[in-house]
């Protein structure tokens, strides 16, 4: 995607202009940075309920006979063992075991998967997944007519049940139904990006509009890109382009969790098994700022006196009330350990802290 | 966006005000204040501290964007506003005012001719 190249709108954009939404240009989309505000907005998630307008994710439809087996010959998670109606986290690796992007499966049915991406990954995972898949398995792009909105916040079953025909009640984390919301078939997962309990909806681009603005006038707060970043942040979830990269594996981004070696041959898995012949030298650390200097991302680490790690995201965190970063250090450096942040040629210190800085809320269990 | 007229403005978004005694008080826009949200944090230079013209002498953070502050004149910091680093809000709800950042000596008579009046300021955000 290029400068020029022209933005493409969700089906909300009009909704978030109305609501005040500042917008701004992310992954080729016209979308919401914030409306009231980035610190109001992660509140709102964390009390009650926000909504994120998350239609700029790639939505991937993979039918056919042992899509399945398929699938799971590609991500690096063991997808044989995701039920129908179960969604999974998963790694895509590029040859040589980097990472190429982390993607959701959802189990729809027998022979058909839908897998989200990352907004700013797209094409190139659609280019992947093409090169991969056997011509008798389909994939088909639903970005013409896509639409995703996260409501996420410990009221969201509240707001989102009377306009759903599934029971939300019964759903825990990473269920993935095919429902009717609105009277329009969709699909809804329990889950989310923010480290609270949650759905994800995905449907039709035209009931889209409907549907934000009945969970507005429930009492939902519109959210944007920054407060999402603010809570995954908080949360200790990586971000493509941030945390993970091609050039880092999945053990130094701290996502080894998603790799499942002993399940037999997926793409990468050579490469990674290379890798991991050497330990790795860096790993990803949670660190929290002692003063009140803000880490952001780029700004390096240092330890007695020497350069030896960089922050991948660095924010305030309003639920904590303090200033806390993801970061790329020496793995010999860890929880307990004390580092300095160079800010503007200052060096400020910070300690490494356990990951996640805010303890998950999602619901787990019925 | 309010833009009061005795001062003079910057196109990276920064007021001066010129003080009876000769010094230099310097603040952000209230534009600025609102393209940036709420700030969390102010960071600003020690008294006695020398600028250069234009030179970099702080930040105002909010959650997600690094607001670099730029003084027009060189001189030496001869005051600090510790209110605004204290509780950076002040300085959303009053650029102008409680919300000031610091004030300068200029080096010289300072000649703020190179800088845009009330009207041209509100203009260039219009």
């Amino acid at each position: 995607m290029t400068a020029e190249s022209p933005l493409r709108q969700t089906a909300l954009l009009a909704a978030h202009l109305e609501s005040g939404g500042k917008i701004v240009p992310f992954a080729g989309w016209e979308l919401p940075v914030q409306y009231a505000g980035v610190k109001a907005e992660t509140v709102s998630v964390r009390q009650n309920c926000g909504l994120f307008d998350v239609s700029h994710m790639g939505q991937f439809d993979v039918r056919g006979e042992g899509a399945t087996q398929t699938l799971n010959a590609i991500v690096s998670a063991d997808w044989s063992k995701i039920r129908v109606g179960r969604a999974a986290y998963a790694l895509l690796l590029t040859q040589n075991g980097g990472v190429l992007d982390d993607v959701m499966g959802y189990h729809l049915s027998k022979n058909h998967w839908l897998v989200v991406v990352n907004g700013s990954r797209a094409e190139v995972d659609e280019g992947h997944l093409r090169a991969l898949l056997p011509p008798h398995i389909e994939l088909s792009n639903r970005y013409a007519n896509q639409a995703m909105i996260a409501v996420q916040g410990p009221q969201s079953q509240t707001l989102l049940q009377p306009l759903c025909d599934a029971n939300l009640g019964q759903m825990t984390l990473r269920d993935a139904l095919e429902t009717e919301v609105l009277g329009q078939k969709c699909v809804v997962t329990r889950g989310g990006y923010t480290g609270c309990d949650g759905f994800e909806w995905m449907g039709d681009a035209a009931t889209a509009p409907q549907l934000w603005k009945l969970l507005l006038d429930a009492g939902a707060a519109p959210c944007g890109l920054g407060a999402r970043d603010v809570l995954r942040l908080e949360a200790g979830l990586p971000l493509y382009g941030h945390e993970l990269r091609e050039d880092l594996s999945p053990d130094e981004s701290g996502v080894s969790f998603a790799v499942k070696m002993e399940k037999g041959d997926f793409f990468g898995r050579e490469g990674l098994q290379h890798k991991r012949q050497s330990p790795p030298p860096i790993a990803l650390r949670g660190l929290q700022m002692e003063g009140r200097a803000i880490a952001r991302e780029g700004y390096e680490i240092q330890y007695n006196g020497e350069v030896v790690g960089v922050v991948t995201s660095g924010s305030p965190s309003p639920t904590l009330d303090a200033n806390i970063a993801l970061a790329l250090v020496p793995v010999q450096l860890t929880v307990g350990n004390s580092i300095e942040v160079l800010i503007r040629n200052t060096p400020h210190p910070a300690r490494i802290v356990a990951l996640p800085f805010v303890a998950r809320t999602t619901k787990t269990s019925s | 966006m309010n833009t009061p007229p005795d001062l003079f403005y910057t196109s990276s978004d920064e007021w001066l005000r010129r003080e009876s005694d000769g010094t230099l008080t310097v603040g952000i826009t209230d534009y600025a204040q609102h393209e940036l949200g709420e700030i969390v944090y102010v960071e600003l230079p020690e008294i006695g501290h020398k600028l250069g013209v234009d030179a970099m002498f702080g930040v105002v953070e909010s959650v997600k964007a690094v607001g670099e502050l730029h003084c027009a004149v060189s001189g030496e910091v001869v005051e600090i506003n510790v209110a605004a680093t204290d509780n950076p809000t002040i300085v959303n709800e009053s650029p102008y005012q409680d919300g000031w950042l610091i004030k300068i000596k200029p080096d010289a008579e300072a000649d703020l001719t190179g800088l845009m009046d009330a009207a041209a300021y509100a203009a260039l955000h219009a």
